[in-house]
């Protein structure tokens, strides 16, 4: 509908369909009449007598006044009744009292036509003012689907919220919104009102939409494609019980609040991809970081899986590694999926994993079932659909991570692949990591391992050579001193200080050969090595030092008890060096395939770095020592103090 | 045959063989869709069901415009038109 037009050609046109217009262009009728009454004598028209104002012309002419008065302030109705009711007034003079009434039915003609053409002026206006009420209740009724659609981005109480709108501004008892999936795979019940109970007994399934629209519950409806940007979106559908004649407006107004829904919903989906794709980028560094703050690639592996999952709501999944010398795959890692898969071996030309291995691509299976390739254990364990994505680093495969659903059939899309690429793609950093790490490890295992024998060879060395060589000078020495040659007593004093000298050097060359490698460890064990260990600190630093044993004690692994000596050794020797401790206690704790020791000491402590990586910028390298000692034995090592709190140093390791 | 035996056991296992379970429940629900917003009676919604299917893209490139014509019919001709319904469609209501 034109409300207003701002064309010269639309503004005459306005003024001309104006009742006022012709009202005024009747008055000045009436005056040229009035006012040139003997010139018109000349007009061939016939009146017959004298054509002039008289009393009852003017009241004839008056008559006009209340008819168009009721026409536009009553309407036209009631100026049609003001009208027949002047007519009356007029029609008895014209026939019984007028002396000329020729003439005065002429002039009550005309004052009936003027009227009368009031009166429809009058029904134009009215009209139009009909027009512009219902135009504003239109656009009325769309502002309010409007505010209520633009209200909320949560699509079941927006659609729920605008159809009970839609029903309040039309004035209809019932609708339904139905609206696709996401994969355009089913269509959803969004919203209903008015519906029998117990009529959608659930908002899903493409028969229930046709049964609902089928079911007689609305004998008169009108549905609507919801659509955007030509974009199917669902449907609207509204209605009544009874018979309900839509007219073509009102279909309009309908049609025009179809397409505001369609547009709210596609919005509102665009606003949950968005916020789903933040969550997913989220959840991914959420990945990178438990990924890279993790190094140990059994519990990486594990975690990957999980979280794959969860990104793409799949049922199961697992992390086939790809052995290349024999081609061959395993699936060490599975989630959701019978634990007996994980024995299994297979070549790279069989299943999923093969597949994805083999090409480097990712595959999506909708029925793994039918797969010709399909790992029948896997079908026993009842997988529906696949997602295979390689776990990949340039142009290293290291296996498949794939995921699956089990209880029914699904499109995995383009999107799930990416984002599953994406955690394959921090699965390959980490087994690169954690490669590296173990590679790292058995390099530093092998060089403690040298270290070991070369302090074994020279403890040896020292003991076994050195010592042995300076007790026989001293032997030597001793005899000659105690000789019955005669010796001058200045080379006596010198021969007893170097005899003297001798026993010092071969005691420390025994101390030092018990310090790189007590032979006590390798003859007797840990607890008696320890046990000297703390009575030469006890006796050399006048530290009060006591061992504690706690469980059974027994022999461990050579390699165990050298650990655990070399950690409370340089856990003593910070003692010795650094503590200033009056006391210091040593516990050894054997427990069921571990072992801990714990040396604490009631010195002046010192503040631990937070991180183990500070550890050396601060200098603490025999606590780093300890750590790594800890670290490639399997274990841990914790130490805790605090400046003026003394130091406790815990280490734990496993055994077998 | 009422329709929603058509459907099931007649549109949609053919479907299924055809174009597998992803793309025969796109068609399905977009005929759904057809189904839902058209005014008439229930044959006349099938009918619009059954075309909406029939004309899908995907549908004739792998048929051809004609075999996919000759199995609208067919399908059509399962559930037929009841001659006492009085069809309004959106054209028809200018």
């Amino acid at each position: 509908m034109e409300l207003s037009s701002s064309t010269p050609t639309g503004r005459v046109k306005r003024i001309i369909l104006s009742p006022s217009f012709w009202l005024v262009a009747a008055m000045l009728v009436s005056g040229v009449l009035l006012h040139y009454t003997a010139q018109l004598r000349a007009i061939p028209i016939p009146i017959h007598g004298e054509v002039q104002l008289t009393r009852h012309s003017t009241d004839r002419v008056l008559l006009i006044l209340p008819v168009g008065y009721a026409a536009f302030a009553l309407g036209p109705t009631a100026g049609l009744a003001a009208l027949a009711f002047a007519f009356l007034i007029m029609l008895p003079r014209v026939f019984l009292l007028s002396p000329q009434p020729a003439d005065a039915l002429i002039e009550t003609t005309a004052v009936t036509l003027v009227g009368g053409l009031t009166i429809w002026l009058a029904w134009i206006k009215q009209n139009q003012e009909e027009l512009r009420q219902k135009a504003t209740a239109r656009l009325q009724a769309i502002n309010a689907v409007s505010r209520v659609l633009t209200g909320s981005l949560e699509t079941r109480r927006m659609l729920t919220e605008a159809l009970d709108t839609v029903l309040e501004v039309t004035g209809l008892e019932a609708g339904m919104v139905f609206v696709l999936d996401e994969k355009g795979e089913n269509l959803i019940v969004a919203a209903h009102r008015g519906l029998p109970p117990g009529l959608v007994t659930t908002d899903r399934g493409l028969s229930l939409a046709r049964m609902l629209v089928s079911d007689q519950a609305l004998s008169s409806q009108v549905a609507l494609p919801l659509k955007s940007k030509d974009k199917p979106q669902g449907a609207l559908v509204v209605g009544k019980r009874g018979t309900q004649h839509f007219l073509p407006e009102e279909l309009s107004l309908l049609a025009a609040i179809a397409t505001q829904i369609a547009v709210a919903t596609e919005n509102a989906r665009l606003h949950q991809d968005v916020a789903r794709q933040l969550e997913r980028e989220k959840r991914l560094g959420e990945v990178a970081l438990g990924i890279t703050s993790e190094l140990e690639l059994d519990k990486v592996l594990s975690k990957v899986v999980l979280i794959a999952e969860g990104l793409i709501s799949a049922d199961a999944g697992l992390i086939a590694l790809l052995d290349e010398q024999r081609g061959t795959l395993t699936y060490p890692y599975l989630h959701n999926l019978p634990a007996e898969l994980s024995q299994v071996t297979v070549s790279t030309t069989e299943g999923l994993a093969g597949r994805v291995t083999t090409t480097g691509l990712p595959v999506v299976m909708e029925d793994y079932q039918g797969y010709p390739a399909s790992l029948k254990p896997y079908c026993k364990g009842g997988l529906k659909s696949a997602l295979g994505v390689p776990i990949i680093s340039g142009e290293k495969v290291f296996g498949a991570l794939n995921l699956f659903t089990l209880e029914e059939k699904r499109t995995f899309s383009d999107r799930d692949v990416a984002v599953v690429s994406s955690v394959a793609r921090q699965a390959a950093i980490a087994i690169e990591n954690a490669r590296l790490y173990e590679s790292m490890r058995s390099y530093a295992r092998h060089i403690i391992t040298a270290q070991e024998e070369e302090r074994k060879r020279m403890a040896r060395e020292l003991h076994d050579d050195t010592a042995q060589a300076l007790v026989a000078l001293s032997r030597q020495l001793d005899a000659l001193l105690s000789s019955d040659d005669q010796v001058p007593e200045r080379a006596r004093q010198q021969l007893e200080k170097a005899r003297q000298l001798t026993a010092d050097i071969s005691q420390t060359a025994r101390r030092f050969s018990q310090n790189l490698r007590p032979s006590t460890l390798d003859d007797l064990g840990l607890l008696p090595t320890l046990e000297g260990l703390i009575a030469r600190l006890s006796e050399e630093e006048r530290i009060e030092a006591d061992l504690e044993v706690i469980g059974e004690q027994r022999r461990l692994s050579p390699e165990a008890e050298l650990v655990l000596f070399r950690i409370a050794q340089e856990a003593l020797t910070n003692v010795r060096k650094h503590s200033q401790a009056t006391r210091v206690v040593t516990k050894v704790e054997f427990g069921d395939g571990r072992v801990k020791i714990t040396v604490s000491d009631n010195g002046r402590g010192f503040k631990v770095p937070d991180r183990p990586s500070d550890l050396v910028e601060t200098g603490k390298l025999g606590l780093t020592g300890m750590l790594e000692r800890a670290h490639l034995a399997g274990g841990t090592l914790t130490a805790h103090s605090n400046p003026g709190e003394g130091t406790t140093v815990v280490a734990e390791i496993p055994v077998q | 045959m009422d329709l929603e035996t058509a459907i099931e056991t007649k549109i949609e296992p053919q479907l299924l063989d055809t174009f597998g379970p992803s793309m025969s429940r796109c068609l399905l629900t977009m005929a759904t869709l057809s189904y839902v917003t058209t005014v008439g009676g229930k044959t006349q919604r099938y009918r619009a069901f059954v075309d909406s299917i029939c004309a899908d893209e995907r549908v004739v490139d792998k048929w051809d415009e004609a075999a996919a014509a000759r199995q609208a019919k067919d399908w059509k001709d399962l559930v037929p038109l009841e001659p006492s319904v009085v069809v309004l469609t959106p054209a028809a209501r200018g």
